[in-house]
């Protein structure tokens, strides 16, 4: 179990990092996107190009449109912070001192609904509005996937945190 | 359930305070106080062994039978 502390706390600070990296991007860019500040263009505002604070130098490049600039950039960036904020959450389960808890519950509860619907329903509106690649519709599919296992973890942890309620009612 | 404990009894006749007994058996007031009140789902031997131990009786004297 000790080995299992060690890897989720790593797990977790990478994951959280990575959360706040794509957060942080995705509200950066609407704000450079809002403003104008810290933004380029190129080809006659075919493309658009975030700068790093400060400098002329490009750090995101994508369509100047606006299905692009919501549903392939914005809504990717934002959607991935928050799915690496709940998995930093999920590790973060495992190197409490129990793991069988209600917070470890309501954790896998909300990783396993943003997997299992969230993908999907941002893909179909996107349909709507712009062209889909192949490999999005691949990635909600792995993430249902995702998903499904979190739903049997979450089942496991409900099982476990009953058993400890009775385990601990054992003097 | 049927099954009752009398350490409360016990703690009186032994003029002894729930806090004290629950620190020399190495078991929380609260877990004691869940044993005292009969939430409890079970009681280990070790503990049984520790309550008989410090309190200088029998399993019978803190265990009692009373049919529902």
């Amino acid at each position: 179990m000790n080995k299992v502390k060690i890897i989720s706390r790593i797990l977790f600070y990478i994951t959280r990092v990575l959360a706040f990296f794509y957060l942080f991007t995705a509200a950066y860019s609407l704000f450079a996107l809002v403003t104008g500040v810290f933004l380029g263009f190129r080809e006659n505002k075919k493309y658009f190009h975030v700068m790093y604070p400060f400098t002329e130098k490009p750090f995101l490049n994508g369509d100047y449109n606006m299905s692009y600039i919501i549903f392939d950039f914005l809504l990717v960036l934002g959607l991935y912070g928050l799915f690496f904020l709940l998995a930093s959450n999920i590790f973060k389960v495992f190197f409490q001192p129990k793991l069988f808890t209600e917070f470890g519950i309501r954790q896998l509860r909300y990783f396993y609904w943003a997997n299992l619907f969230l993908p999907g329903l941002t893909i179909f509106f996107a349909s709507i509005f712009a062209e889909v690649e192949d490999m999005a519709v691949i990635l909600v599919i792995l993430h249902f996937i995702l998903g499904i296992f979190a739903y049997f973890f979450a089942a496991i942890f409900r099982q476990g945190l009953q058993l400890q309620k009775e385990q601990d009612l054992f003097i | 359930m049927p099954i009752i404990i009398n350490v409360d009894v016990m703690l009186a006749k032994r003029k002894m305070q729930s806090k004290e007994l629950a620190e020399k058996i190495g078991i929380t007031t609260v877990n004691l106080s869940i044993l005292k009140t009969g939430k409890a789902k079970g009681i280990r031997f070790d503990t049984l062994e520790a309550i008989c131990k410090v309190l200088n009786c029998q399993p019978g004297d803190v265990l009692e039978y009373v049919e529902e």
